[in-house]
Order: C-alpha cells, then sequence, then structure tokens
C-alpha cells in the first residue's frame, strides 16, 4: 500500500483508503477499483494523492539503487546531489530531492517527466 | 519600515543607496489607477497602449502557451481582460525589473541564470500560494522574482566586492548569504530588503525579500506567509536547478516554513511539475530562445 499523485493513477488500481473532497463528502470508497470515470473525477475535484493497494511511491535510497545502473544515470544523480550540498535532513528538502531524481530517473526511462 | 534594514555597519551600497534605480512610471501609473476603485479599463488600456514595449510583451504574453486560449488575441483591452489586472501588474513589474538590470552583462553573476533563478522561485511561490489558497498569488509572484535582487545591487554598486563575495562561495562552498556576511558584512536580504521598501512594494513583499532565509514566527501584527512561500519556493528553484543563484551550498532551511504550509508530497509533485512548465514559458517569452 502506498501514497501515490493522481495525475499517475491508472485504471484497475484499487484504492486502500476512501478519498474525500475539501468538503468531506466522500468521492470513493476503500475497495474502489479504478476506471476512467473514477479517476476523471478525481481529478475533477483536484484530488492530489490517494493510497493505492500495492503500489508504493520509490524511496529516495530505492531510487538512488535504480540509478547507480549506468554511468549517465550516476552522472545525473551526481549533478543533482550537488545541488542539494550540505542540504538539511528535513522531511521537505529530503522530499524535494527524491521527486527531483525521480523525475529524473523518469526521463532517462522515457516515461517523461521534469528535466534535470 | 523594516527598521532592521538600516541597522548595522555602514555599507558602500547603503551609502550610495540614493542611486538605486526606480521603478518605471508606466508600472507607478498603472498601480495607482488600478489602485482607484473607480478606475475602468479604458485607462489601463491607455497607460498600457502609450509604451510599445509593454503592449508587445502582454500580447506575447497572453498569447503564450501559459494561457492556452484556442483564438489568438489580438487587442490590447482583450488581453487586459484575460489575464487580470494583478496579473498584468506583475507582468509589467516582472519586465521592467529585468530591463532595468539588463545591461549589467559583466559583473560576478550571469543575469540570464540569474534571472532563471528568480523566474523559478516566483512561479513555485505562486503555486504554493494557489494550493495554500492564499489571496492575491501574484503578490507571492513578485516577492519571489524580487526575492534575490539585492544581490544585483551589490553587482551594480559594489561590483569588485561581489566578484570576491562570488569566489569565496565557489571556493569554499558557501552560501551567497554567508560569503556576503565575510566580505560584506550585510547580506543581500537587507540590500533587497531596503530597495522594495524605496520601490513602495507591499510590506509583505518587503517582509518576504528580507527575511526569505530566515522566515520568522507566524503572528498577529506581521504578515509573515509570503516569507515562508519565499523560503520554500527558493529551494524548489535550486533543487529543479533552475538558473543559478550564486550559492555554492543548499541554503539552511527553516522547518516552520513547511509546518505553515502544510502540504503533501503530491503538492509539492505538481508544484514541481507546473513550475517548470511556467518557467520555461516566461523565459522564452522574456529572453527569447530558451535552452531546456
Amino acid at each position: 500500500m502506498g501514497r501515490v499523485t493522481a495525475s499517475i493513477l491508472k485504471p484497475g488500481m484499487v484504492l486502500s483508503k476512501p478519498v474525500f473532497n475539501d468538503y468531506r463528502q466522500q468521492l470513493a470508497d476503500a475497495g474502489t477499483i479504478l476506471d476512467t470515470r473514477v479517476i476523471s473525477l478525481l481529478q475533477t475535484w483536484g484530488v492530489i494523492d490517494v493510497e493505492v493497494q500495492g503500489i508504493a511511491e520509490p524511496t529516495l535510497q530505492e531510487i538512488d539503487m535504480r540509478m547507480s545502473t549506468s554511468s549517465t544515470l550516476q552522472e545525473c544523480a551526481a549533478i543533482i546531489e550537488d545541488r542539494f550540498y550540505g542540504a538539511d535532513q528535513h522531511v521537505f528538502v529530503m522530499e524535494l530531492q527524491r521527486l527531483v531524481k525521480l523525475s529524473a530517473l523518469k526521463e532517462a526511462e522515457g516515461e517523461g517527466a521534469l528535466r534535470v | 519600515m523594516i527598521p532592521e534594514l538600516l541597522t548595522g555597519e555602514p555599507a558602500l551600497v547603503v551609502e550610495r543607496i540614493h542611486d538605486l534605480p526606480t521603478l518605471p512610471e508606466v508600472y507607478q501609473r498603472l498601480s495607482s489607477t488600478i489602485d482607484n476603485p473607480f478606475f475602468s479599463l479604458w485607462e489601463i488600456e491607455r497607460i498600457i497602449r502609450q509604451d510599445p514595449v509593454i503592449t508587445a510583451r502582454l500580447l506575447h504574453f497572453v498569447n503564450s502557451p501559459l494561457y492556452s486560449l484556442n483564438t489568438p488575441v489580438a487587442t490590447v483591452s482583450e488581453a487586459i481582460r484575460t489575464v487580470g489586472y494583478d496579473a498584468l501588474k506583475q507582468l509589467i513589474l516582472t519586465t521592467s525589473v529585468i530591463d532595468m538590470f539588463q545591461q549589467e552583462q559583466h559583473g560576478a553573476l550571469s543575469i540570464h541564470t540569474f534571472w532563471e533563478h528568480c523566474l523559478g522561485t516566483a512561479a513555485a511561490a505562486r503555486q504554493l500560494a494557489s494550493w495554500i489558497g492564499a489571496e492575491c498569488p501574484e503578490e507571492f509572484f513578485v516577492a519571489g522574482l524580487l526575492h534575490d535582487i539585492g544581490k544585483l545591487i551589490h553587482n551594480h554598486y559594489a561590483p569588485d566586492k561581489f566578484r570576491t563575495v562570488v569566489a569565496l562561495a565557489t571556493a569554499e562552498r558557501l552560501t551567497l548569504e554567508a560569503a556576503e556576511q565575510k566580505v560584506l558584512g550585510f547580506s543581500h536580504t537587507q540590500t533587497g530588503g531596503f530597495l522594495v521598501h524605496r520601490w513602495g512594494l507591499s510590506p509583505a513583499i518587503q517582509r518576504a525579500v528580507a527575511y526569505h532565509h530566515s522566515p520568522s514566527v507566524p503572528d498577529l501584527l506581521s504578515p509573515t506567509l509570503h516569507e515562508h512561500v519565499v523560503h520554500c519556493a527558493d529551494l524548489i528553484s535550486i533543487g529543479l536547478g533552475l538558473g543559478f543563484s550564486g550559492s555554492c551550498h543548499f541554503p539552511p532551511f527553516v522547518p516552520l516554513s513547511w509546518e505553515v504550509l502544510r502540504l503533501s508530497s503530491g503538492h509539492l509533485a505538481e508544484v514541481l511539475r507546473a513550475t517548470q512548465r511556467e518557467v520555461t514559458h516566461l523565459m522564452t517569452i522574456l529572453f527569447g530562445d530558451y535552452a531546456e
């Protein structure tokens, strides 16, 4: 189980927790199998992230591991780490670094994401 | 007025502060017209039309992918109605400030990468402000855009010393602020805060510029939200590698800022995506070709 951003939801994923809008109205229950209609509903209400079964966002360590598999990715990781030289180990800074690295990894894997 | 900005050792920059640039007349006229509750679209249009450069940029801006319009906008009045008055003020301030320092090509900072960093901070600040439901996200954009303006003042008025600052930050891997304190005895946050005060920008923008590296505890007497937003936005711009701020060390993070904003990882991911997209468009509009 893990929290994923609504923009990457795909039909067939299963919600592990109910989803509410800002007015505390339930949009979908736990166990709902996502289809295009439900995904569209969640996106229309501006839902940012949801809990789904069997899928978790990769951790910084997992991303680092995947980025160590080729010299190009290692170089890319080194550029990003250089930007974060001396950074505090706060959850915001760590998450920022994780998202930037994840994006670079996805771009390298052809999924299209942020540039490095 | 922020009293702290004027304390401390008398500095070369502050001694020559009477030479500091002023905001262009078109911005001041537009701003005072919009602040009048009885202004008309016709008055605004007349002010814009008197400046052909601003007219061209407004039309370029409104027809850019930032607005994704189905039909191109060809008239100034339609462009004003599309972007809104707050965004119009922000656009004119942005183009005016960038033009003001356009000749600074030989200092210690690359103007192009400097503005890329500032536009990244501005775009991230506006995104963060929108997500937390803050009023007038355009004001956060301006605060982000101007947060490092003190560096340009140092670059212009104390070029040799500022070259030493940048060299020290590079050699010892310091934040630019730390290097400024060692060489100048004060930092760009103080000079920048003084400048935006002189320009008569809002107290919230003054505080954001002066305290973006050290946002303070929220209280009821002073507007502190902008400084927390710009603090986070600055780090987002650095993390995304948008331009170069002159720092060779990631700035210290004040955890209180993230507690004030209360955003999730999903929000942060959305802010990063939108920031990068917006910077690409803004750099293209303001500087022509933008190499991603």
